[in-house]
Protein backbone atom coordinates (compact mmCIF):
# COMPACT_ATOMS: atom_id res chain seq x y z
CA UNK A 1 0.00 0.00 0.00
CA UNK A 2 1.20 3.40 -0.91
CA UNK A 3 0.00 6.31 1.18
CA UNK A 4 1.41 9.52 1.36
CA UNK A 5 1.01 10.87 4.47
CA UNK A 6 -0.48 14.66 3.56
CA UNK A 7 1.76 18.09 5.30
CA UNK A 8 -0.42 19.35 8.01
CA UNK A 9 -1.44 23.08 8.09
CA UNK A 10 1.51 25.24 8.29
CA UNK A 11 3.98 22.35 7.42
CA UNK A 12 7.00 23.39 6.42
CA UNK A 13 9.23 22.52 3.52
CA UNK A 14 12.45 23.26 5.74
CA UNK A 15 14.43 19.93 6.03
CA UNK A 16 14.80 19.29 9.70
CA UNK A 17 16.79 16.65 11.64
CA UNK A 18 15.95 13.27 12.54
CA UNK A 19 14.80 13.48 15.82
CA UNK A 20 15.86 10.72 18.37
CA UNK A 21 12.58 8.71 19.28
CA UNK A 22 12.68 9.36 22.82
CA UNK A 23 12.63 13.08 21.62
CA UNK A 24 9.28 12.10 20.54
CA UNK A 25 8.38 10.21 23.15
CA UNK A 26 9.24 13.40 25.30
CA UNK A 27 7.67 15.67 23.12
CA UNK A 28 4.16 13.56 22.89
CA UNK A 29 3.65 13.23 26.87
CA UNK A 30 0.81 15.58 28.30
CA UNK A 31 3.26 17.80 30.15
CA UNK A 32 5.26 18.37 27.72
CA UNK A 33 3.30 19.07 25.25
CA UNK A 34 1.79 21.76 27.67
CA UNK A 35 4.67 23.50 28.11
CA UNK A 36 4.80 23.85 24.51
CA UNK A 37 6.70 21.04 22.88
CA UNK A 38 8.38 21.54 19.83
CA UNK A 39 7.64 19.55 17.16
CA UNK A 40 10.57 20.12 15.55
CA UNK A 41 13.66 19.25 16.94
CA UNK A 42 16.05 21.15 15.12
CA UNK A 43 15.25 25.07 16.50
CA UNK A 44 17.28 26.52 13.84
CA UNK A 45 15.03 24.49 10.94
CA UNK A 46 11.62 26.12 12.66
CA UNK A 47 13.03 29.58 13.42
CA UNK A 48 13.96 29.94 10.09
CA UNK A 49 10.64 29.12 8.47
CA UNK A 50 7.90 31.74 7.26
CA UNK A 51 5.34 28.60 8.15
CA UNK A 52 3.31 29.37 11.59
CA UNK A 53 5.63 28.45 14.62
CA UNK A 54 6.09 24.84 15.53
CA UNK A 55 4.97 24.48 18.88
CA UNK A 56 1.95 22.48 19.47
CA UNK A 57 0.11 22.69 23.01
CA UNK A 58 -2.42 20.62 24.23
CA UNK A 59 -6.14 23.06 23.41
CA UNK A 60 -9.57 22.60 24.53
CA UNK A 61 -9.72 23.27 20.56
CA UNK A 62 -8.43 20.59 18.31
CA UNK A 63 -8.99 22.58 15.22
CA UNK A 64 -7.38 25.24 16.70
CA UNK A 65 -4.50 23.18 18.34
CA UNK A 66 -4.04 21.55 14.82
CA UNK A 67 -3.70 25.23 13.11
CA UNK A 68 -0.62 25.85 15.26
CA UNK A 69 1.21 22.81 14.36
CA UNK A 70 4.44 22.43 11.54
CA UNK A 71 5.23 18.41 11.57
CA UNK A 72 2.03 16.47 11.22
CA UNK A 73 3.08 13.77 14.04
CA UNK A 74 3.09 17.04 16.15
CA UNK A 75 -1.00 16.66 15.19
CA UNK A 76 -0.92 14.26 18.29
CA UNK A 77 -0.19 16.16 20.19
CA UNK A 78 -3.60 18.16 20.09
CA UNK A 79 -5.37 14.66 21.17
CA UNK A 80 -5.62 12.84 24.55
CA UNK A 81 -6.80 9.93 25.48
CA UNK A 82 -10.19 9.35 27.52
CA UNK A 83 -7.98 8.17 30.09
CA UNK A 84 -6.14 11.60 30.18
CA UNK A 85 -2.60 11.55 28.73
CA UNK A 86 -1.61 11.32 24.89
CA UNK A 87 -2.53 7.42 23.83
CA UNK A 88 0.87 7.85 21.36
CA UNK A 89 2.79 8.03 24.47
CA UNK A 90 2.38 4.38 25.17
CA UNK A 91 2.52 3.18 21.77
CA UNK A 92 6.02 4.94 20.89
CA UNK A 93 7.19 3.99 24.64
CA UNK A 94 6.40 0.21 23.47
CA UNK A 95 8.14 0.38 20.37
CA UNK A 96 10.81 2.05 22.41
CA UNK A 97 10.66 -1.22 24.26
CA UNK A 98 10.64 -3.22 22.07
CA UNK A 99 13.74 -1.78 20.18
CA UNK A 100 15.66 -2.05 23.81
CA UNK A 101 17.80 -5.28 23.99
CA UNK A 102 15.77 -6.66 26.85
CA UNK A 103 11.86 -5.43 25.31
CA UNK A 104 11.51 -8.41 23.13
CA UNK A 105 11.40 -11.52 24.31
CA UNK A 106 11.68 -14.19 21.07
CA UNK A 107 12.51 -11.23 19.11
CA UNK A 108 15.85 -10.70 17.30
CA UNK A 109 17.10 -7.47 18.55
CA UNK A 110 18.56 -6.11 15.02
CA UNK A 111 15.45 -5.83 13.36
CA UNK A 112 14.17 -3.72 16.20
CA UNK A 113 16.84 -1.56 16.08
CA UNK A 114 16.52 -0.82 12.64
CA UNK A 115 12.87 -0.66 12.28
CA UNK A 116 13.41 2.51 14.93
CA UNK A 117 16.27 3.74 13.05
CA UNK A 118 13.65 3.75 10.21
CA UNK A 119 10.93 5.18 11.53
CA UNK A 120 12.41 7.79 13.32
CA UNK A 121 14.36 8.97 10.05
CA UNK A 122 11.58 8.74 7.61
CA UNK A 123 9.18 10.83 10.69
CA UNK A 124 11.76 13.82 10.52
CA UNK A 125 10.87 14.56 7.20
CA UNK A 126 8.12 17.21 6.63
CA UNK A 127 5.78 16.07 6.30
CA UNK A 128 6.59 12.40 6.59
CA UNK A 129 6.72 10.28 3.44
CA UNK A 130 3.65 7.16 4.80
CA UNK A 131 5.36 4.89 1.49
CA UNK A 132 8.79 5.25 3.47
CA UNK A 133 7.24 4.29 6.57
CA UNK A 134 5.55 1.72 5.39
CA UNK A 135 9.03 0.29 3.97
CA UNK A 136 10.45 0.60 7.26
CA UNK A 137 7.59 -2.02 8.50
CA UNK A 138 7.93 -4.15 5.29
CA UNK A 139 11.51 -4.46 6.14
CA UNK A 140 11.33 -5.39 9.60
CA UNK A 141 8.97 -7.77 8.46
CA UNK A 142 10.60 -9.22 6.29
CA UNK A 143 13.56 -9.49 8.31
CA UNK A 144 12.00 -11.43 11.35
CA UNK A 145 9.28 -13.75 9.20
CA UNK A 146 10.19 -14.32 5.68
CA UNK A 147 7.16 -12.35 4.50
CA UNK A 148 6.73 -8.58 3.70
CA UNK A 149 2.98 -7.44 5.12
CA UNK A 150 3.29 -9.80 7.52
CA UNK A 151 0.19 -10.61 9.12
CA UNK A 152 1.45 -8.82 12.36
CA UNK A 153 2.14 -5.71 11.22
CA UNK A 154 -0.14 -4.63 8.36
CA UNK A 155 -3.43 -4.11 11.04
CA UNK A 156 -0.78 -1.63 12.81
CA UNK A 157 0.56 0.09 9.87
CA UNK A 158 -2.51 0.48 7.74
CA UNK A 159 -4.68 1.64 11.15
CA UNK A 160 -1.76 4.12 11.71
CA UNK A 161 -1.58 5.29 8.19
CA UNK A 162 -5.23 5.37 8.10
CA UNK A 163 -6.22 7.34 11.41
CA UNK A 164 -3.45 9.89 10.62
CA UNK A 165 -4.92 10.52 7.18
CA UNK A 166 -8.26 11.06 8.84
CA UNK A 167 -6.74 13.05 11.38
CA UNK A 168 -5.32 15.82 8.50
CA UNK A 169 -7.59 15.34 5.90
CA UNK A 170 -10.98 15.46 8.14
CA UNK A 171 -9.55 16.84 11.53
CA UNK A 172 -11.44 13.61 12.75
CA UNK A 173 -9.28 12.23 15.78
CA UNK A 174 -11.66 9.55 16.57
CA UNK A 175 -10.33 7.19 14.15
CA UNK A 176 -7.01 7.66 15.29
CA UNK A 177 -7.88 7.70 19.08
CA UNK A 178 -9.38 4.43 18.60
CA UNK A 179 -6.88 3.12 16.72
CA UNK A 180 -4.23 3.63 19.00
CA UNK A 181 -6.03 2.74 22.47
CA UNK A 182 -6.34 -0.68 20.59
CA UNK A 183 -2.77 -0.58 19.30
CA UNK A 184 -1.42 -0.87 22.51
CA UNK A 185 -2.37 -3.98 23.03
CA UNK A 186 -1.53 -5.11 19.34
CA UNK A 187 1.97 -3.83 20.15
CA UNK A 188 1.65 -5.80 23.64
CA UNK A 189 1.24 -9.05 21.49
CA UNK A 190 3.74 -7.89 18.65
CA UNK A 191 6.37 -10.71 19.86
CA UNK A 192 4.26 -13.89 20.59
CA UNK A 193 2.72 -12.90 17.02
CA UNK A 194 5.72 -12.49 14.82
CA UNK A 195 6.86 -15.87 16.62
CA UNK A 196 3.91 -17.77 16.09
CA UNK A 197 2.74 -17.91 19.59
CA UNK A 198 -0.43 -16.17 18.47
CA UNK A 199 -3.39 -18.30 19.48
CA UNK A 200 -5.57 -16.88 16.62
CA UNK A 201 -6.26 -18.67 13.64
CA UNK A 202 -4.83 -17.96 10.32
CA UNK A 203 -6.25 -14.86 8.67
CA UNK A 204 -6.36 -16.41 5.29
CA UNK A 205 -8.11 -19.59 6.81
CA UNK A 206 -11.62 -20.11 5.34
CA UNK A 207 -13.72 -21.83 8.02
CA UNK A 208 -17.21 -23.08 7.36
CA UNK A 209 -20.15 -22.39 9.65
CA UNK A 210 -23.44 -23.12 9.09
CA UNK A 211 -23.31 -26.07 8.31
CA UNK A 212 -24.58 -27.88 11.47
CA UNK A 213 -27.92 -26.45 11.38
CA UNK A 214 -29.44 -28.51 14.17
CA UNK A 215 -29.69 -26.74 17.50
CA UNK A 216 -27.57 -29.01 19.56
CA UNK A 217 -25.99 -30.26 16.88
CA UNK A 218 -21.92 -29.91 17.34
CA UNK A 219 -20.14 -26.21 16.92
CA UNK A 220 -17.04 -24.58 16.95
CA UNK A 221 -16.13 -22.85 20.58
CA UNK A 222 -14.29 -21.26 18.86
CA UNK A 223 -16.36 -19.98 15.81
CA UNK A 224 -16.69 -15.81 16.00
CA UNK A 225 -19.48 -16.07 13.77
CA UNK A 226 -21.42 -18.43 16.34
CA UNK A 227 -24.49 -16.09 17.59
CA UNK A 228 -24.10 -16.39 21.48
CA UNK A 229 -27.04 -14.69 22.92
CA UNK A 230 -26.35 -11.61 24.87
CA UNK A 231 -28.76 -11.13 27.91
CA UNK A 232 -29.44 -7.34 27.06
CA UNK A 233 -32.63 -5.10 26.69
CA UNK A 234 -32.67 -4.18 22.55
CA UNK A 235 -32.89 -0.54 21.57
CA UNK A 236 -34.12 -1.59 17.60
CA UNK A 237 -36.71 0.16 16.44
CA UNK A 238 -38.98 -1.84 17.57
CA UNK B 1 -23.02 -10.45 -4.81
CA UNK B 2 -21.75 -13.89 -2.65
CA UNK B 3 -25.13 -15.09 -1.95
CA UNK B 4 -26.30 -14.92 -5.79
CA UNK B 5 -25.87 -17.94 -7.58
CA UNK B 6 -24.24 -17.61 -11.30
CA UNK B 7 -26.29 -17.12 -13.44
CA UNK B 8 -27.34 -20.73 -15.10
CA UNK B 9 -26.20 -21.59 -17.95
CA UNK B 10 -28.33 -21.16 -21.02
CA UNK B 11 -30.24 -23.96 -22.82
CA UNK B 12 -28.36 -24.90 -25.78
CA UNK B 13 -29.73 -23.18 -29.19
CA UNK B 14 -32.49 -25.04 -30.65
CA UNK B 15 -32.23 -24.54 -34.87
CA UNK B 16 -35.36 -24.00 -36.53
CA UNK B 17 -37.81 -27.00 -36.23
CA UNK B 18 -38.64 -26.50 -40.05
CA UNK B 19 -35.23 -25.66 -41.36
CA UNK B 20 -34.35 -26.48 -44.77
CA UNK B 21 -31.28 -26.73 -47.18
CA UNK B 22 -31.32 -23.39 -48.72
CA UNK B 23 -32.06 -23.23 -51.93
CA UNK B 24 -29.93 -22.87 -54.32
CA UNK B 25 -30.07 -20.81 -57.57
CA UNK B 26 -29.54 -23.67 -59.92
CA UNK B 27 -31.26 -27.30 -59.24
CA UNK B 28 -28.07 -28.79 -57.34
CA UNK B 29 -27.77 -31.90 -54.68
CA UNK B 30 -27.99 -30.85 -51.42
CA UNK B 31 -25.34 -30.59 -49.26
CA UNK B 32 -27.08 -32.06 -45.93
CA UNK B 33 -30.03 -34.49 -46.88
CA UNK B 34 -33.24 -33.61 -45.58
CA UNK B 35 -33.90 -36.51 -43.16
CA UNK B 36 -30.83 -35.73 -41.56
CA UNK B 37 -32.05 -31.91 -40.24
CA UNK B 38 -35.21 -33.56 -39.03
CA UNK B 39 -32.85 -35.85 -36.75
CA UNK B 40 -30.76 -33.09 -35.70
CA UNK B 41 -33.90 -30.95 -34.78
CA UNK B 42 -34.86 -33.93 -33.02
CA UNK B 43 -32.07 -34.09 -31.26
CA UNK B 44 -31.98 -30.19 -30.26
CA UNK B 45 -35.84 -30.90 -29.05
CA UNK B 46 -34.86 -33.33 -26.65
CA UNK B 47 -31.58 -31.52 -25.34
CA UNK B 48 -33.95 -28.81 -24.42
CA UNK B 49 -36.84 -30.72 -22.51
CA UNK B 50 -33.43 -32.23 -20.65
CA UNK B 51 -32.47 -29.62 -19.77
CA UNK B 52 -35.82 -27.69 -18.68
CA UNK B 53 -36.62 -30.79 -16.91
CA UNK B 54 -33.26 -31.20 -15.05
CA UNK B 55 -32.02 -34.14 -16.97
CA UNK B 56 -27.91 -34.81 -16.78
CA UNK B 57 -27.06 -33.01 -20.10
CA UNK B 58 -27.38 -29.73 -18.70
CA UNK B 59 -25.46 -28.61 -15.23
CA UNK B 60 -27.54 -27.38 -12.68
CA UNK B 61 -26.49 -24.04 -10.98
CA UNK B 62 -23.54 -24.85 -8.02
CA UNK B 63 -24.44 -23.65 -4.80
CA UNK B 64 -22.54 -20.33 -3.21
CA UNK B 65 -22.67 -19.75 0.32
CA UNK B 66 -22.41 -16.52 1.40
CA UNK B 67 -18.81 -15.43 3.36
CA UNK B 68 -18.55 -13.60 6.05
CA UNK B 69 -15.52 -11.81 7.09
CA UNK B 70 -14.69 -11.64 10.91
CA UNK B 71 -12.12 -8.85 11.88
CA UNK B 72 -8.66 -10.58 13.52
CA UNK B 73 -7.37 -7.66 15.15
CA UNK B 74 -8.65 -4.64 17.68
CA UNK B 75 -9.26 -2.66 14.81
CA UNK B 76 -10.14 -3.24 10.91
CA UNK B 77 -8.95 -0.16 8.36
CA UNK B 78 -11.85 -0.05 5.27
CA UNK B 79 -11.02 1.17 2.43
CA UNK B 80 -12.75 3.30 -0.31
CA UNK B 81 -11.01 1.21 -3.24
CA UNK B 82 -8.48 -1.85 -2.62
CA UNK B 83 -5.55 0.23 -1.35
CA UNK B 84 -7.13 3.70 -1.69
CA UNK B 85 -7.90 6.27 1.11
CA UNK B 86 -9.20 4.39 4.51
CA UNK B 87 -12.91 5.35 4.98
CA UNK B 88 -13.81 3.64 8.56
CA UNK B 89 -11.74 2.27 11.35
CA UNK B 90 -13.93 -0.60 13.00
CA UNK B 91 -12.96 -1.53 16.15
CA UNK B 92 -13.32 -5.38 17.06
CA UNK B 93 -15.07 -5.92 19.39
CA UNK B 94 -17.59 -3.74 18.38
CA UNK B 95 -18.55 -1.33 22.01
CA UNK B 96 -21.63 -0.19 19.53
CA UNK B 97 -22.87 -3.13 19.09
CA UNK B 98 -22.69 -5.43 22.56
CA UNK B 99 -19.03 -5.91 21.81
CA UNK B 100 -19.84 -8.49 19.37
CA UNK B 101 -16.87 -9.73 16.87
CA UNK B 102 -16.75 -7.19 13.53
CA UNK B 103 -18.69 -9.45 11.70
CA UNK B 104 -19.14 -8.10 7.72
CA UNK B 105 -21.10 -9.66 4.63
CA UNK B 106 -18.41 -10.38 1.44
CA UNK B 107 -19.93 -8.87 -1.04
CA UNK B 108 -16.62 -9.61 -3.47
CA UNK B 109 -13.83 -11.38 -3.53
CA UNK B 110 -11.20 -9.94 -5.27
CA UNK B 111 -8.23 -12.55 -3.70
CA UNK B 112 -6.07 -10.02 -1.32
CA UNK B 113 -8.90 -7.58 -1.03
CA UNK B 114 -12.87 -7.95 -0.22
CA UNK B 115 -15.53 -5.98 -0.79
CA UNK B 116 -17.54 -5.98 2.14
CA UNK B 117 -21.06 -4.65 2.85
CA UNK B 118 -20.95 -1.87 5.97
CA UNK B 119 -23.20 -1.57 9.40
CA UNK B 120 -22.94 1.62 9.30
CA UNK B 121 -25.75 4.52 8.45
CA UNK B 122 -27.36 5.24 6.17
CA UNK B 123 -27.32 1.77 4.84
CA UNK B 124 -26.00 0.65 1.53
CA UNK B 125 -22.50 1.81 1.91
CA UNK B 126 -19.43 -0.83 0.94
CA UNK B 127 -16.04 -0.51 1.68
CA UNK B 128 -12.66 -3.18 1.01
CA UNK B 129 -10.94 -4.95 3.23
CA UNK B 130 -7.25 -6.97 3.21
CA UNK B 131 -8.26 -10.61 3.16
CA UNK B 132 -4.99 -10.38 5.48
CA UNK B 133 -6.77 -8.88 8.35
CA UNK B 134 -10.11 -11.48 8.40
CA UNK B 135 -11.07 -14.55 8.73
CA UNK B 136 -13.15 -15.54 6.37
CA UNK B 137 -16.58 -18.39 6.79
CA UNK B 138 -18.46 -19.75 5.03
CA UNK B 139 -22.55 -19.69 5.60
CA UNK B 140 -24.62 -21.42 4.08
CA UNK B 141 -27.99 -20.27 5.17
CA UNK B 142 -29.95 -16.84 4.00
CA UNK B 143 -33.29 -14.75 5.40
CA UNK B 144 -35.17 -13.00 2.88
CA UNK B 145 -37.92 -11.16 4.14
CA UNK B 146 -41.24 -10.61 1.95
CA UNK B 147 -42.60 -7.46 3.37
CA UNK B 148 -45.76 -7.40 0.58
CA UNK B 149 -46.47 -11.38 1.79
CA UNK B 150 -45.58 -10.40 5.50
CA UNK B 151 -43.28 -13.49 5.39
CA UNK B 152 -39.84 -14.28 6.46
CA UNK B 153 -37.91 -17.02 5.07
CA UNK B 154 -34.76 -19.08 6.01
CA UNK B 155 -32.93 -21.02 3.20
CA UNK B 156 -30.43 -23.13 3.55
CA UNK B 157 -28.65 -23.63 0.50
CA UNK B 158 -31.39 -22.04 -1.70
CA UNK B 159 -34.06 -24.55 -0.17
CA UNK B 160 -36.69 -23.28 1.71
CA UNK B 161 -36.67 -24.65 5.09
CA UNK B 162 -39.46 -22.68 6.92
CA UNK B 163 -41.78 -19.78 6.23
CA UNK B 164 -42.78 -17.35 9.64
CA UNK B 165 -45.51 -14.87 8.92
CA UNK B 166 -44.07 -11.44 10.51
CA UNK B 167 -44.96 -7.55 10.85
CA UNK B 168 -43.33 -5.17 9.01
CA UNK B 169 -43.00 -1.37 9.09
CA UNK B 170 -45.50 1.24 8.44
CA UNK B 171 -45.83 3.42 5.95
CA UNK B 172 -44.50 6.41 8.13
CA UNK B 173 -41.85 4.13 9.73
CA UNK B 174 -41.49 1.05 6.93
CA UNK B 175 -38.78 -1.30 7.06
CA UNK B 176 -36.29 -0.74 4.88
CA UNK B 177 -35.37 -2.91 1.87
CA UNK B 178 -32.14 -3.92 1.28
CA UNK B 179 -29.49 -6.93 1.80
CA UNK B 180 -28.03 -6.97 5.35
CA UNK B 181 -26.59 -9.30 7.63
CA UNK B 182 -26.73 -10.53 11.42
CA UNK B 183 -24.80 -8.44 13.27
CA UNK B 184 -25.86 -9.17 17.27
CA UNK B 185 -28.59 -11.96 18.92
CA UNK B 186 -29.84 -10.69 22.60
CA UNK B 187 -31.76 -12.43 25.02
CA UNK B 188 -34.31 -9.70 26.51
CA UNK B 189 -34.55 -9.72 30.26
CA UNK B 190 -38.51 -9.90 29.82
CA UNK B 191 -38.97 -12.79 27.34
CA UNK B 192 -43.08 -11.35 27.26
CA UNK B 193 -41.87 -8.00 26.83
CA UNK B 194 -42.18 -5.95 23.50
CA UNK B 195 -38.95 -7.42 21.68
CA UNK B 196 -39.85 -10.97 23.12
CA UNK B 197 -37.35 -13.95 24.13
CA UNK B 198 -35.16 -13.16 21.09
CA UNK B 199 -34.35 -10.22 18.88
CA UNK B 200 -31.60 -10.05 16.20
CA UNK B 201 -29.35 -7.17 15.24
CA UNK B 202 -29.32 -6.44 11.77
CA UNK B 203 -26.80 -4.26 10.02
CA UNK B 204 -29.06 -2.03 8.79
CA UNK B 205 -31.04 1.06 9.81
CA UNK B 206 -33.93 2.91 9.79
CA UNK B 207 -34.38 5.27 7.01
CA UNK B 208 -36.17 7.60 8.89
CA UNK B 209 -35.56 6.74 12.82
CA UNK B 210 -32.36 7.71 13.80
CA UNK B 211 -32.93 7.74 17.65
CA UNK B 212 -35.49 5.01 18.73
CA UNK B 213 -35.71 4.20 22.21
CA UNK B 214 -31.87 4.94 23.26
CA UNK B 215 -30.61 3.43 20.23
CA UNK B 216 -29.46 4.47 17.05
CA UNK B 217 -32.47 3.18 14.47
CA UNK B 218 -30.93 -0.16 14.15
CA UNK B 219 -33.20 -2.80 12.74
CA UNK B 220 -34.14 -6.30 14.22
CA UNK B 221 -35.98 -9.24 14.22
CA UNK B 222 -37.60 -10.55 17.15
CA UNK B 223 -40.75 -11.45 19.13
CA UNK B 224 -43.16 -9.07 20.39
CA UNK B 225 -46.04 -8.90 22.68
CA UNK B 226 -48.94 -7.83 20.02
CA UNK B 227 -49.59 -10.90 18.42
CA UNK B 228 -52.18 -9.61 16.03
CA UNK B 229 -50.24 -7.19 14.47
CA UNK B 230 -48.45 -10.42 12.82
CA UNK B 231 -49.30 -10.14 9.14
CA UNK B 232 -49.92 -6.68 9.21
CA UNK B 233 -47.78 -3.06 8.22
CA UNK B 234 -47.45 -2.37 12.16
CA UNK B 235 -44.05 -1.35 13.17
CA UNK B 236 -41.42 1.18 13.49
CA UNK B 237 -39.15 -0.39 11.14
CA UNK B 238 -38.25 -4.05 12.65
CA UNK B 239 -39.34 -7.39 11.92
CA UNK B 240 -41.82 -8.65 14.35
CA UNK B 241 -42.82 -12.74 14.98
CA UNK B 242 -44.92 -14.31 16.88
CA UNK B 243 -42.50 -15.32 20.19
CA UNK B 244 -43.50 -18.67 19.49
CA UNK B 245 -42.19 -18.09 15.98
CA UNK B 246 -38.52 -16.43 16.89
CA UNK B 247 -37.97 -18.85 19.14
CA UNK B 248 -38.50 -21.61 16.30
CA UNK B 249 -36.07 -19.82 14.32
CA UNK B 250 -33.77 -19.26 17.36
CA UNK B 251 -33.37 -23.20 18.31
CA UNK B 252 -34.10 -24.57 14.82
CA UNK B 253 -31.69 -22.97 12.41
CA UNK B 254 -29.11 -21.73 15.13
CA UNK B 255 -28.29 -18.69 12.24
CA UNK B 256 -24.58 -17.38 12.40
CA UNK B 257 -23.69 -13.99 12.68
CA UNK B 258 -23.02 -12.58 9.00
CA UNK B 259 -26.24 -14.38 8.13
CA UNK B 260 -27.38 -12.81 4.72
CA UNK B 261 -30.83 -11.07 5.56
CA UNK B 262 -32.85 -9.81 2.42
CA UNK B 263 -35.30 -7.36 2.86
CA UNK B 264 -37.59 -7.51 -0.71
CA UNK B 265 -40.46 -5.88 -1.53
Amino acid sequence: MAVAIPAAAGSSDSAATAPDLGTVTSQLTPDASETSASATPDPSASASSAAPSASASSSADPAACLSTIANPLAALTCLSSSAGGNPLTGVISQITSLAGSGGAPGLPTAPLQDLAACVQTNLAAVPPDGTKLEGCFSTFGEAVTGAPQAKCLDPLLDGAIGAIQSLLLQQDPAALEAFLLGAQGTITNLASCLTGAATSPSPTATASTGTTTQSGGATTPTDPTEAVAVAATPTFTG
Amino acid sequence: MAIQNPPRKPAPKMPESNAKPPRRPQQRRPLVPGWLWTVIALLAIGVAIAGVTGGSSTKKAAFVPATVAVAHYSTLPVYATPGGAVTHTLANPDPTNYNQPQVLLVLHNAGDWLQVSLPIAPNGQTGWVRASQVTQHANDYRVDVLRAEHQLRVYRQNVLQKTYPIAVGTADTPTPGGVYFLKVLLQPPNPAGAYGPYAYGLSGYSSVLTNFDGGNGVIGIHGTDQPQVVGHDASHGCIRLNDADITDLHNRFDLKLGTPVRILA
